[in-house]
């Protein structure tokens, strides 16, 4: 799979970003509250093209649903010569009770969750765009970064 | 002593502490807002001067949003203790004029991977408002 060399970082294919979804469960949400933007790091589980995750009454299900919410996920190796992200636009739904069965079968996913409290909202956030990008720096340049 | 929040049942990390983990760090991740949608974007940052400061590439929505309100999120959590922590740091944008002060040593820093090209702009988080949560419990 070959990905476009952009501004000396590699554009991820859309097949290499879905893979990286599939294969990590912790992400960061960022929805609009008030006119303002605001992070909140979430466990979820990628089942193309949903990204779900789990809530508690809060921020989350008070400001994301009929929203349109953006979803990242990135890694940087600890000497800092490679690293990668991935984003997720979308519009974001409450599906706790939903009947359909798409949604039955979200609600079935393994979505963890390590905050404590139960979390018995259902969130999922459909990906209408995918983008990612990855760096490899022979140099180690990038400097000392940390994973995400 | 822990302060815990009594609503959520997660501990509430103290200001300095926030600010010590903002200082350890390298990577991070902005978010602001595009018309209704919110974008978020990972970089490389600093403190500068107790200012979070990081570069953004030419040409993207950080550079075009101005004076916008933004935030700035940390984290370090461990998928197998199911534990961790985020900082979150909510301000202002507002972008480094070549004369400024700090320019010329941000600038000066090693290439930044996520911010590449021959133009970057030069962003600080201003009026900042800092927090920070962790779960899972353990000190770190």
């Amino acid at each position: 799979m070959t990905s476009e060399l952009v501004d000396g970082m590699e554009v991820l294919s859309t097949e290499e970003c879905l893979a990286l979804l599939r294969s990590h469960s912790f992400g960061r949400l960022a929805l609009v509250v008030r006119g303002a933007p605001l992070i909140l790091p979430v466990n979820f589980v990628f089942e193309e093209p949903s990204i779900v995750i789990r809530t508690a009454p809060g921020t989350k299900l008070e400001h994301a649903p009929l929203t349109a919410v953006a979803f990242e996920v990135d890694e940087a190796s600890s000497d800092g010569t490679q690293g990668w992200s991935v984003v997720v636009q979308g519009p974001a739904f409450d599906v706790t009770d939903a009947v359909d069965e798409y949604s039955s079968a979200l609600r079935r996913l393994p979505v963890e969750v390590w905050a404590p409290g139960e979390k018995a909202h259902w969130l999922k956030i459909s990906a209408v765009s995918v983008s990612g990008r990855r760096f490899v720096r022979s140099d180690g340049s990038g400097g000392r970064n940390e994973d995400g | 002593m822990r302060t815990v929040d009594a609503r959520t049942g997660i501990e509430v990390i103290e200001r300095e502490e926030c600010l010590r983990l903002l200082a350890s760090r390298r990577i991070g991740r902005i978010a602001v807002v595009d018309g209704y949608s919110p974008v978020i974007f990972p970089v490389n940052y600093l403190i500068d001067d107790a200012d979070i400061v990081f570069r953004a590439a030419e040409g993207t929505k950080l550079t075009a949003v101005g004076r916008a309100n933004a935030c700035f999120e940390i984290d370090d959590y461990d998928a197998e203790r199911r534990s961790g922590w985020s900082i979150l740091a909510i301000g202002r944008l507002e972008e480094l004029a070549p004369s400024d002060r700090a320019y010329a040593r941000l600038s000066a820093l090693p290439v930044d991977p996520w911010a590449d090209g021959e133009h970057p702009h030069i962003l600080r988080l201003v009026g900042t408002r800092v927090t920070g949560r962790r779960i899972g419990g353990g000190a770190t």
